[in-house]
């Protein structure tokens, strides 16, 4: 199996080979790895990597980018030709940023929206906080990721959201 | 005699509670939400009662069903813990009023300390040092008179505030008119008052706090200080005792000065003294909380001595004159931790929730566990994100800081993501290890973006995911496991 890794703008073409079960070697940029799964639970995985123990935990799977936690540092990937993933989100649609395109801004979060600044048809840029959200009795700020015109707004003040519904809509 | 006590709380401080009441052969009652049914302290206690929605305006906040609950379960205390309504002058004097002991200090000095602007006031007259600062501002054009006699930047606080929210800061008079009206607001939002006042704000301070514990006979108890300068959006994150910045002359100046103040009061119960020090070792009141902290454990790690324990025997009228000598012997030092649901990504902090689906608790020499949390535990986002303390003992600092990284390192929490990754970090800073740090060193952390990721470590990650995509593949996600300890879960 082929697979190409993306991190941090860095390509990296991936040779698996399947030599037992559970047992695999991957070949990365000409150098060998004998890796063995030792342990998984839904999204915790122990790997032996050469020997060497790594504890991995996949966070935001769902998401276009695959984020992990590698014994205790993180790290953000994308992963192209993900033939055997259903997730085609994960790919890296997120690097493509057309003219006119209306962009959605998500809740980052479970919580309840405390506060609303902005009106449909206000222009916001990169970075200016659109509302606030009470998560955890702590308010935090929803910021823009783009520069643009607010065209929609999904909620009202004081609904509960669950992470990753639509919040408002932004045309760039 | 107290029996029987209602927790009135949830998360680790309702079981830690818990734990001191069945030590004392005293039953344990709490309460919950519909959303914490299956939570640890709910299955650890006594008894039990569910009384309401998710929202803490429904359950944990609503005074009178908990009194209700308190009277039906025939509880002789109520203890309110940490948050909720621990610091809520009527509640305490609700309880009181229906014949009940409220686990606290009388509700005239949570009154009191409840508005920092008022305990200033005390403070002052009582020759306490504070920070300079004014009464409550009235209007725009006071504000700007009172802030000429002062030295800029100033802090815009909330009096009725607490806990790091309702404070502007303000670095030049143009500032005060922007501020002024939404700081108003937002102290009303949040703690429905809106006097607010000035404070000088004092850069690279260190947070120092005294506990104390005062019976009714007047028999006060001043622990070693804590230091609590590691913060981030003024949250602690990691606390110690004691302080390796002050010395034996300075410890002796803030017992007398936490004397003073809690004799300002009449204090009677648990309660903790902040304090600010600058660079020059000037240290200035800051405010008393009328609670147990969430800090507590690093105290109680080197002295021997259960806080909780001791806040039950004096609301039962029990003297604890055999403890007190005033000056309380300690013995080396502890660290603690707080582990929160929180995703830090892009060095952003956002909460995090999710369904606890795996959980490995660190254990070794020296280290305590306060934890809310089990396998299965709903992490929502109504509440706190504190999940877990972990608090490390050693004979001298360097140790405590290797053994608390090392069970931060092994702990091991999955189904929603926490700063452990991020306390280890800080931990590890050169500032942390040397003890000079102050109140600003987490939030210049976080500004210098670190681009640490190495080779190897991405190596790792691309090796683990490709298996990842494999495994899902196979579907065989959840049929591995081999060797390992907790298999017992995977079962159901």
């Amino acid at each position: 199996m082929k697979l190409t890794a993306k991190i941090k703008n860095e390509l990296f073409d991936v040779l698996i080979e399947e030599k037992l079960l559970n047992n695999y070697l991957i070949k990365i940029k000409n150098k060998e790895y004998v890796v063995k799964v030792l342990y998984t639970l839904n999204e915790y995985l122990v790997l032996s990597i050469n020997n060497k123990i790594n504890k991995v935990i996949f966070l935001d799977i769902k998401k276009r980018y695959l984020k992990i936690l590698i014994n205790n540092e993180y790290i953000d990937l994308i992963i192209d030709h993900a033939f055997y993933f259903k997730l085609e989100n994960i790919l890296s649609i997120a690097e493509k940023k057309e003219k006119n395109q209306l962009i959605s801004i998500r809740a980052p979060m479970n919580g309840c929206i405390s506060r609303i600044l902005v009106n449909i048809g206000d222009k916001v840029k990169n970075g200016t906080i659109l509302m606030y959200m009470e998560a955890m009795k702590m308010e935090n700020e929803i910021h823009s990721n783009t520069e643009g015109v607010v065209t929609d707004i999904k909620i009202q003040i004081n609904t509960n959201v669950t992470s990753d519904d639509i919040l408002l809509l932004i045309k760039n | 005699m107290i029996k029987k006590i209602l927790i009135a709380n949830r998360g680790e401080i309702a079981v830690r509670i818990i734990r001191t009441c069945k030590i004392m052969n005293i039953l344990s009652v709490v309460i919950y939400s519909e959303i914490d049914k299956g939570s640890l302290h709910v299955q650890l206690a006594d008894e039990a009662y569910c009384i309401g929605g998710p929202h803490a305006q429904n359950s944990y906040l609503d005074m009178e069903k908990i009194l209700k609950i308190a009277i039906k379960s025939s509880s002789d205390a109520v203890h309110p813990g940490y948050g909720f309504l621990s610091e809520n002058y009527k509640f305490a004097h609700l309880i009181e009023a229906h014949g009940l002991i409220f686990i606290g200090p009388r509700a005239q000095s949570i009154k009191q300390m409840g508005n920092k602007n008022k305990a200033r006031e005390i403070m002052i007259n009582s020759k306490v040092p504070v920070i300079p600062g004014t009464k409550v501002l009235n209007s725009i054009e006071n504000a700007i008179e009172e802030a000429s006699n002062l030295n800029f930047p100033l802090m815009m606080k909330a009096s009725a505030g607490g806990g790091g929210r309702g404070i502007n800061y303000i670095t030049s008079s143009n500032d005060i008119y922007k501020s002024f009206k939404k700081t108003q607001d937002e102290a009303f939002k949040a703690f429905g008052n809106k006097d607010i006042y000035f404070e000088e704000y004092i850069s690279s301070s260190k947070h120092i706090e005294m506990q104390v514990l005062v019976d009714m006979y007047n028999n006060i108890m001043i622990f070693p200080e804590r230091e609590c300068s590691l913060q981030r959006n003024n949250q602690k994150i990691i606390e110690e005792s004691p302080s390796c910045f002050i010395s034996k002359e300075i410890r002796i100046k803030l017992i007398e000065t936490a004397m003073k103040a809690v004799k300002a009061v009449s204090y009677i119960g648990a309660g903790t003294i902040e304090f600010l020090m600058d660079k020059k070792n000037n240290f200035y009141f800051m405010e008393m909380n009328t609670r147990i902290q969430v800090e507590h454990p690093v105290t109680e790690m080197i002295t021997d001595i259960d806080i909780i324990e001791l806040q039950i025997k004096i609301a039962d009228k029990q003297s604890i004159k055999l403890y007190s000598n005033n000056y309380i012997n300690y013995n080396g030092n502890a660290i603690e931790a707080r582990i929160y649901a929180e995703n830090l990504f892009n060095n952003k902090f956002i909460p995090s929730s999710g369904i606890i689906n795996y959980l490995h608790l660190p254990g070794g020499p020296f280290i305590r566990i306060d934890s809310g949390i089990h396998h299965n535990t709903n992490v929502t986002s109504y509440y706190d994100g504190l999940l877990v303390k972990v608090i490390a003992w050693g004979h001298n600092r360097n140790i405590a800081i290797k053994r608390l990284i090392t069970a931060l390192d092994e702990t091991n929490i999955v189904g929603c993501q926490t700063n452990i990754p991020f306390l280890i970090k800080v931990l590890k800073e050169q500032n942390v290890q040397l003890g000079t740090y102050d109140t600003c060193s987490i939030d210049k952390m976080i500004e210098q973006k670190e681009q640490s990721n190495s080779n190897l470590c991405m190596i790792n990650t691309i090796i683990a995911s490709s298996v990842k995509q494999i495994l899902i593949k196979l579907q065989i996600n959840n049929n591995i496991n081999i060797g390992w300890q907790y298999s017992y879960y995977r079962k159901k």
